[in-house]
């Protein structure tokens, strides 16, 4: 099966990769023909991570794609899209597929070239590995502002913890009710039997085990339980 | 065979091929060390 981190490591084994025909066109050519060899390559780039890392169900859900757009559009056809808005650009994940526009319109008609995250900065950027930037394989930085949006494979295992703690709400100091107590016996069960009993609202002692979970799964230690903290508590980040 | 016509719009605009971001090498040097040769990051995070 399948992860983030095997399309990572794949993308790796490509960097410093350069000029054409290389072995990734020369893969996608012996496929699709040899008008491929010499094309533009950045998607090519990633249909080959996916296939070499046993990811190409999860990357490529319309099959092999060397034109970037068509491959923006197979995640949309899926629900598996996230435009490129700064709140999405800082809770992108490692092993998403980033697409770009360059023209800050976030149109997927615009995209024209795509590459794959590698880790996320904060602050609306990301650290990405691209094929054919410069005709070779790089490390780039990328903002908000260059990038159309996402797509979001699903990856085997991260596929349904992403889904479990897609369902589950954002928790905040005040916040009562069943995913609050939820919230302290796994806070309780993470050495914070300062918590005292599951029954209880989302309180001051509550807030600070929070963050001190937080700091432990190195996120930002806000004292909210949101989609980057229920995982930390899950012990699935 | 030619190069289907869609090709011609991928990787066409130069901030494909450019670095977008001032800083982009200090960061990549912060997280990975010292480029390759070409100029290249390869190394791995944190060594």
């Amino acid at each position: 099966m399948g992860s983030a981190d095997g399309m990572i490591a794949a993308a790796r084994t490509s960097l410093g990769m350069s000029g054409r025909p290389n072995a990734i066109t020369r893969a996608y050519a012996k496929r699709h023909g040899k008008e491929f060899l010499k094309a533009p390559w950045c998607d090519m780039a990633v249909t080959e991570w996916a296939r070499q890392s046993g990811n190409a169900d999860a990357v490529l859900p319309g099959g092999d794609r060397a034109y970037t757009v068509w491959h923006a559009q197979d995640f949309q056809k899926i629900g598996r899209w996230s435009s490129g808005t700064t709140e999405n650009v800082n809770g992108a994940q490692p092993g998403w597929i980033v697409f770009f526009d360059w023209g800050q319109t976030n149109r997927v008609t615009a995209i024209d070239h795509v590459g794959v995250v590698e880790k996320v900065l904060g602050g609306g950027r990301v650290q990405t590995i691209e094929g054919n930037t410069g005709d070779a394989c790089k490390r780039r930085v990328r903002a908000s502002s260059v990038i159309a949006g996402f797509g979001r494979p699903a990856y085997g295992f991260a596929h349904w913890t992403e889904e479990i703690v897609g369902r589950l709400p954002t928790l905040r100091k005040g916040a009562e009710g069943e995913h609050v107590q939820t919230l302290r016996a796994l806070l309780m069960a993470r050495s914070h039997p300062e918590i005292g009993t599951v029954d209880g609202p989302f309180d001051t002692t509550v807030e600070l085990a929070v963050r001190a979970v937080q700091m432990w799964g190195r996120v930002q230690p806000d004292g909210v339980v949101g989609p980057k903290t229920w995982p930390v508590l899950l012990r699935v980040h | 065979m030619s190069l289907p016509e869609e090709m011609e719009h991928v990787d066409v605009h130069p901030d494909v091929h450019r670095a977008t971001e001032a800083d982009e090498e200090d960061v990549l040097r912060e997280l990975y060390g010292e480029p390759d040769e070409n100029g290249i990051y390869t190394g791995i995070e944190g060594t």
